[in-house]
């Protein structure tokens, strides 16, 4: 059966509208009220907003874990973590210039909200050409790209860092408070009481749940 | 799915602002809860008045109906009329502040 390009391009077209109307369904789904129902390999689990004590208790975590990092040496006795600063000191030594990177992401921001000042300022004006908005737009693209990479790039860097590590298990830990699975229609009990049980957990489940809650969590 | 350009999608639409403003006027409920809001649903509401803002300029004739082309367009024009505002009043603050009080030596 031979296909021309006028209906794959019709099928296409039909094809997105439904993605898009999926996504619609399932956003609204999550949208609907304060807690995230998923099914994971046919197991149904649910995210539910924290408590302001469980953001007391993973605050209390998070320093408890601070601390037990910071208290960990090597065979040496020297520090086994190293902290944000001492790290950026260590990359300086190296040539990778963290500080400067800082002052580049802010010059960025600058940037880009100049560039918002002009272009929001042109809309309102009457008669505007399209060709001087899109000039704006992929300026403001191609900052914002720039600006994305390079926060990357330092995220990376200090991603061994005290503070990086302890904000990760932070992470974890609210995860392992707000994540319930379906025992009965309507009954939940709690999936983890431990971060080692969700560490022993499959990749690609914890992951949905992380997700998830960074999206329920307000803070 | 990403879900929060989605979820920005949906607060654009006729649908969504539909629901919004009856929800302000005539007391529609948008969630089952009508507290304890999640971060998402803070998101949403913060979108759905984002938007409400642009098609009221719109209608007013305050702003291009090109604006709704890219979300780029749309935060632009939301920054410079927050930055306006905000410059606008600054300036009639330091105005008044002038004008109401005057400060003299006691003799």
């Amino acid at each position: 059966m031979e296909v021309n390009d006028k209906e794959l391009e019709k099928v296409a077209t039909e094809f997105n509208r439904i993605k898009e109307q999926m996504a619609f369904i399932n956003t609204e789904e999550f949208l609907s009220s304060n807690e995230i129902i998923f099914i994971y390999k046919d197991q149904t689990y649910r995210v539910r907003k924290p408590t302001f004590g469980e953001h007391q208790d993973v605050y209390k975590f998070k320093m408890n874990y601070m601390y037990h990092l910071l208290k960990q040496k090597n065979e040496d006795n020297t520090p086994k973590y190293p902290s944000e600063k001492e790290l950026c000191q260590v990359y300086l030594q190296r040539g990778i210039d963290i500080y400067s990177m800082d002052s580049r992401l802010k010059a960025y921001d600058i940037e880009i909200e100049k560039i918002k000042s002009i272009l929001g300022e042109s809309l309102t004006k009457d008669g505007i050409e399209d060709n001087e908005l899109k000039m704006h737009k992929e300026k403001m693209l191609s900052l914002l790209d720039q600006k994305n990479k390079l926060n990357i790039e330092r995220i990376k860097l200090l991603e061994g860092s005290i503070e990086s590590l302890t904000n990760i298990e932070g992470l974890k830990y609210l995860t392992m408070l707000v994540i319930d699975k379906q025992v009965e229609e309507k009954q939940y009990n709690k999936l983890w009481n431990t971060v080692e049980e969700l560490d022993k957990a499959p990749n690609e489940l914890v992951n949905y749940c992380i997700y998830y809650t960074s999206l329920i969590n307000d803070n | 799915m990403d879900i929060l350009s989605t979820k920005r999608k949906m607060a654009k639409s006729a649908k969504w602002q539909m629901l919004y403003h009856n929800s302000k006027e005539l007391g529609i409920r948008l969630f089952k809860n009508n507290d304890n809001f999640s971060g998402l649903q803070l998101s949403f509401l913060q979108d759905l008045a984002f938007y409400s803002s642009i098609y009221t300029d719109i209608s007013l004739g305050e702003v291009s109906q090109k604006v709704l082309d890219s979300t780029i367009y749309e935060d632009a024009y939301m920054y410079y009329k927050v930055n306006k505002k905000y410059k606008t009043k600054l300036n009639d603050d330091t105005k008044s502040t002038k004008t109401k009080w005057h400060f003299k030596t006691p003799k």
